[in-house]
């Protein structure tokens, strides 16, 4: 508010508008310490003031009740001379002092200027000053009514002196003069009150002038003290309403308030006072919504002043309430959903502009208590859209469309004039009601607006810590989306909220919220998943076949306990069967249970909130417990299976158990026993479930899952049976009967030995066999079957049964396939069969002449008796001489070999190649049949015959006589062609000696060209030096025959061909010939002096 | 007089709600679940200074339109709860701290049964006599 105390100011108008300003910022300098009646507590306070001219007319009558407008202090000014006043000022002064005298007003000061400091002083005689005049005159019993400014215009200490006691003198005074006013207005305003029973009284009257008092504070800038004035009127006026509500006495004045209600425009904060109002109230046309907002817009302005914006948002929903009450109370009609209107709107008008007044810093405080608006704003909007029918599933009738007008107009009335209020600088957030307007336009806005102020509400009561708040509305956005269609969003809320009931122990709330989820999952049509308990529940859980085979059935009973009265169609049941490596063991079985559905619901921290610890049951649950086939149990017993209730800590065990979810989580149903259509009868039922293809492993039963059409149950079987599944695949063996290897070529006894693995075999089975080629099986009759006559302990068949393996075949490994009902495969066996035999040939050569050795290795322990070799050769210039002993006997086995030798006679020299064919006749103690079977051999042999000699003469120099380390000597090789007139025979050879530096030294050219003479031989000799003594072999000698190759220079014919013989030579400039050395093959050259050696002596002077 | 009067374990299950008109009791027990948010406020914010003896009636916890909901802590932290018609103007601060104490002495010689066990739901007829005196309208 911006009025100020009024101080009149009268004499010479100049000097005081000279002074104006000074005195208007030099008041509010200093705060002063206001003393006030009725043991109050002091207050402190910046005096400001409005300076207005005096006039007589303004000045108030004893009997005015103003308080603001009233001039509070007067001022005389004046600076003149002793002359000029004693000839006019006094006059007027006098003037002036009668008319405040007659108006009963002691409030004023006369304040006397004096410019020139000089003249005070030269005055020595006292009482001769303007100052001592005026106090002689008018202030003989108040002299601190008269004041001396000096020199106030200057700005020295001195004057600045002057200035400070003048303000303080004034300050004084004026409180003074306010604390008059006041004590007496207060004192009038009580005795108003004190008559409020009276007929006659009217509180609009009171409210006014109590009002008055209230703006006499916030002029003064006390605005607690102004609230106070209103939260007594607020106060009185409740009690009315409820002295009316009670004794049903009715004050006359009430029937103003009680008036239809027609408009209700909210509460609007945008101005601190709205005049509109108040002149609405106090000419008794307010309704008591109008004067319910205005009260409370104007103790929010206060508390905005007091910058207590949260207290607003504190107080507004107690407002909001009280107001909703008396409406009722005072039976004050509206329309239907015009009050919700009104409350949306002042709802939002408060959260609006608190927001804007709000720090940071203030937020904690003040989310407190606009979590609870917004609340409130949610669920209001929410009534209004139902009766207006736009609440998802509706669609609004005419009848409520007219209802949306109706409304619509009610609380727009004063739109136009309160915008010609705001100016440039409101902000641009919607106005409370073109919100309300906006959601009440359509279907779609109302839920968005709707769904928006909820989340918010919901986040801001997360933010203050009021989870269970939260979920409240969660649960009612749940219904919300629910009516949408919504049935996913819906969902997760009601689960949320269904959780946190479980879980803080409200049952009913939890089972609740059950029940809308139930309602959801309808809606969404698809499975959903209860707990069980319900129902069914389960009397017994039985594994029949603790130990199966793979692929065997495995079968659980269960018996189930239907408790409805009627039959139940299930579509399936099915039991989880988790895999498990803990073995089953009764001790560690209160563990393998329990833990898995522990604490699985991860906690969220929520503040405040602790879930129920249960109590300790005292009920044993106790379960039949068997361990091995029912009919003939390993162990049985009783487990108690709630031992891990029972047996917890009773204290400090902070958190508590779990307290089971309803809604459990599916466990891997990978792997299940199942039972299809099932009719389940009230009372005991008794289920198989069955399954098949498990693979191997221990498994556990988890849960029984009951499926009904949509419907899905789940139950944990708390028990501990296990199955065993396990699986071997069947196996064959077939080890030889005698001796160590299954070998090939002959008739083998050999035992075939089936493991069934996981399969049983019986006497009686039959087995298919198959086998590989070149393996047969012996049987008398074409049989290919085996038929199981005795199965051993350990449950495997064996057969003996005769192998031929053929000896040619070139795969030794040979496979059995056995085939059988038993068995979903084929068994397959591999064999692997070893030849008895290891058969190499070697070619001779002595000079001219050529041998061929067939070696025969043993490859057995057991003796292999060979008879009658045999050797032919297909060329028909080979002949072959045998060397062999006739109708000898030779044994070979894996430590001897045997040897057979030829020579071989070629008629011509231009055999190049030819095949060699080796038989011979073998039995041996191995072979069942015990007869002589064929062996053969094949080999070829080529360009075998010897063409040349080489010779090596190691001589010591003549003069030596013998050779001597570190002496020289001389290698002579001699080469010799057999084929000495042969004319095409190569009279180009190359030679090279093998060095070996640790024996020889060698001299002159080591490898080179030789050139034969005519007589076919050549002769090289090289200078040598052996290097150490004893019988040294000759250096070696290799004899190589030279190739040219003709390379073609044609660019068309880049690739090299041999030099054949059509192939030109005699184009030299074209081609390019370069020579190859190539060796002879095997047996072409005969190195004769291959194995000698030659005596060398050892070097005496040498110390090596 | 109340209309519902629930009493809660310290560890915010409840343990007793009796509600007028039964056939709302639903609501009932979402607004009081609700207040809770409320009482754990209260407790915590005092709980700090640890001797000083904690005023036991915490107050009015949050009203809404048609109900006002009052709350009371006994030293072991069992909660009670009141839930009063706002229309009811004849009850004040004063009458509403009598009921708890009346439903804190009906509680105590519950407690006293040997046969109960803290931390059970009240089946005490005795007791549920002494709520139902402070609900019906007299």
């Amino acid at each position: 508010m911006e009025t100020k105390p009024i101080v009149t100011s009268h004499g010479n108008q100049v000097l005081f508008s000279s002074l104006h300003s000074a005195l208007l910022q030099g008041l509010p300098r200093e705060p002063t310490e206001w003393r006030r009646s009725y043991g109050r507590p002091p207050k402190t306070l910046k005096l400001e003031a409005s300076f207005v001219p005096f006039d007589e007319d303004i000045l108030p009558q004893d009997k005015d009740k103003t308080l603001v407008s009233r001039p509070y202090f007067h001022i005389f000014w004046t600076d003149c001379d002793l002359d000029t006043y004693k000839q006019s000022v006094k006059e007027e002064l006098l003037e002036w002092h009668t008319a405040l005298k007659n108006k009963n007003n002691p409030d004023w000061l006369i304040a006397v200027v004096v410019n020139d400091e000089s003249k005070i002083k030269s005055k020595l005689l006292p009482r001769s000053s303007v100052i001592d005049k005026v106090k002689n005159d008018f202030c003989s019993k108040q002299p601190d009514r008269c004041i001396v400014l000096n020199e106030p215009l200057k700005l020295d200490s001195k004057s600045q002196e002057s200035w400070n006691g003048f303000l303080g003198r004034l300050r004084g005074l004026m409180l003074q003069a306010f604390s008059r006013h006041l004590s007496k207005y207060e004192e009038n305003m009580r005795s108003l009150r004190e008559k409020r029973n009276e007929p006659g009284w009217d509180f609009v009257n009171f409210f006014l002038v109590q009002e008055e008092l209230g703006f006499m504070f916030e002029m003064l800038g006390l605005h607690d003290d102004a609230l106070i004035q209103y939260d007594e009127l607020d106060a009185l006026f409740s009690q009315f309403v409820l002295t009316q509500a009670t004794t049903g006495k009715k004050a006359a004045w009430m029937s103003k308030f009680m008036k239809d209600c027609t408009s209700w425009a909210g509460l609007s904060l945008r101005k601190a006072i709205n005049l509109d109002k108040r002149d609405k109230v106090k000419h008794n046309e307010a309704t008591l919504l109008d004067f319910r907002n205005y009260l409370f817009s104007r103790q929010c302005a206060l508390l905005f002043l007091l910058e207590k914006p949260w207290e607003v948002a504190q107080r507004a929903v107690n407002f909001l309430h009280q107001t909703i009450q008396e409406v009722n109370t005072l039976k004050v009609v509206m329309p239907e959903a015009a009050l919700d209107c009104w409350v949306f709107l002042s709802c939002m008008e408060i959260l609006q502009t608190c927001e804007k007044h709000t720090d940071s810093s203030q937020m904690e405080a003040y989310s407190l208590y606009t979590a609870n608006l917004r609340d409130y704003t949610r669920r209001k909007l929410y009534s209004i859209g139902e009766m207006c029918g736009l609440t998802p599933d509706n669609t609004p009738s005419s009848e409520q469309l007219t209802m949306v007008l109706d409304l619509t107009s009610g609380m727009g009335i004063e739109e136009d004039s309160e915008e010609d209020y705001s100016g440039p600088n409101v902000s641009h957030t919607p106005r409370p009601r073109d919100k309300l307007r906006e959601a009440l336009s359509s279907n779609d806005t109302f839920q968005k607006i709707f769904l928006e102020l909820s989340e918010l509400t919901m986040g801001t009561f997360k933010h203050i810590g009021r989870f269970r708040s939260a979920r409240l509305i969660g649960k009612d956005l749940a219904d919300f989306y629910l009516r949408l269609g919504e049935a996913q969003k819906a969902e997760n809320f009601l689960v949320d909220a269904m959780k946190s009931y479980q879980r803080e122990g409200w049952h009913a709330l939890a089972d609740g919220a059950l029940l809308e989820l139930a309602k959801c999952q309808k809606l969404q049509d698809t499975s959903f998943t209860l707990k069980l308990s319900s129902l069914f529940h389960i009397a017994e859980v039985t594994v029949l076949t603790p130990k199966v085979i793979v692929d065997q059935p495995l079968e659980v009973e269960v018996i189930l306990v239907n408790n409805t009265p009627s039959d139940i169609q299930c579509d399936n049941l099915k039991t989880s069967l988790k895999k498990t490596n803990k073995l089953p063991k009764l001790l560690s079985q209160k563990t393998a249970v329990f833990r898995q559905a522990s604490n699985s619901s991860a906690k969220e921290a929520v503040p405040n909130f602790n879930p129920v610890a249960q109590q300790i049951t005292s009920i044993l649950n106790v379960q039949a417990h068997y361990e091995g086939a029912p009919q003939r149990p390993n162990t049985a017993g009783i487990v108690c299976i709630n031992t891990h209730e029972v047996l917890r800590r009773a204290d400090s065990s902070g958190r508590g158990p779990k307290l089971t979810d309803t809604l459990k989580d599916y466990d891997d149903f990978t792997n299940y026993a199942s039972c299809d259509d099932v009719v389940i009868k009230p009372g005991e039922n008794k289920l198989i479930f069955v399954q098949k293809n498990t693979s191997a492993g221990h498994y556990k039963l988890g849960q029984l899952w009951v499926k009904m059409r949509g419907m899905n149950f789940i139950k944990y079987l708390e028990a501990d049976q296990f199955f065993l599944v396990h699986h071997d695949e069947p196996s064959c063996e077939i080890i030889p009967v005698s001796g160590d290897k299954i070998v090939s070529g002959i008739q083998q006894w050999v035992e075939l030995t089936i493991d069934p693995g996981s399969f049983i075999l019986k006497e009686g089975d039959e087995l298919t066999y198959l086998t590989s080629d070149g393996l047969t099986v012996c049987q008398e009759e074409e049989e290919t079957t085996l038929r199981v006559s005795k199965i051993t302990e350990l449950g495997h068949a064996v057969f003996r049964i005769l192998l031929f393996h053929d000896i040619y075949t070139v795969d030794r490994n040979a496979e059995v396939r056995l085939e059988s009902d038993v068995f979903p495969d084929p068994v397959c066996c591999s064999v692997m069969f070893s030849c008895p035999f290891h058969v190499t040939h070697k070619l001779h050569t002595a000079s001219n002449r050529k041998y061929l050795q067939i070696l025969v290795h043993g490859n057995t322990r057991e003796d292999f008796t060979l008879v009658t070799p045999n050797l032919t050769v297909q060329s028909p210039d080979v002949e072959l001489l045998s060397l062999n002993k006739a109708n000898q006997e030779l044994v070979v086995n894996g430590n001897m070999n045997v040897s057979y030798m030829w020579q071989l006679k070629s008629n011509t020299k231009n055999v190049i190649q030819t095949n060699l064919c080796f038989t011979t006749t073998f039995h041996s103690i191995l072979d069942q049949e015990n007869k002589s079977r064929q062996l053969s051999y094949e080999c070829n042999v080529e360009n075998f015959m010897t063409l040349y000699t080489v010779k090596t003469i190691v001589s010591a120099q003549p003069e030596m006589g013998t050779c001597k380390v570190g002496a020289k000597a001389t290698l002579r090789i001699h080469i010799r062609s057999h084929e000495q007139d042969d004319e095409d025979a190569d009279t180009s050879l190359s030679y090279q000696v093998l060095q070996d530096s640790s024996i020889w030294a060698l001299f002159g050219n080591t490898s080179g060209v030789v050139q034969l003479c005519e007589d076919m031989t050549a002769e090289i000799t090289l200078g040598v030096v052996p290097l150490v003594s004893g019988l040294v072999p000759h250096p070696p000698v290799q004899l190589l025959k030279n190739q040219a190759d003709v390379w073609f220079k044609q660019g068309d014919n880049s690739c090299n061909s041999k030099n054949d013989s059509d192939i030109p030579m005699s184009n030299p400039e074209k081609n390019l010939v370069t020579t190859r050395t190539l060796p002879f093959s095997h047996g072409q050259v005969y190195y004769s002096s291959i194995a000698q050696q030659v005596h060398v002596l050892p070097d005496a002077g040498d110390s090596n | 007089m109340a209309v519902c009067v629930a009493v809660i374990a310290k560890e915010n299950y409840p343990l007793y709600i009796k509600t007028i008109p039964t056939d709302n009791e639903l609501k009932f027990q979402y607004t009081v679940h609700t207040s809770l948010d409320v009482v754990e406020e209260k407790i915590s914010s005092v709980g700090k200074n640890t001797n000083d003896l904690r005023e036991l009636y915490l107050g009015l916890l949050y009203p809404t339109e048609d109900y006002k909901v009052y709350g009371y802590v006994t030293n072991t932290k069992v909660k009670f709860v009141i839930v009063v018609e706002s229309s009811n103007t004849s009850l004040r601060d004063n009458e509403i701290r009598g009921m708890f104490r009346k439903l804190h002495n009906g509680y105590v010689d519950m407690l006293c049964n040997p046969f109960y066990t803290p931390g059970e739901n009240i089946t005490s007829r005795l007791f549920d006599n002494t709520v139902l005196s402070m609900m019906q309208q007299d």
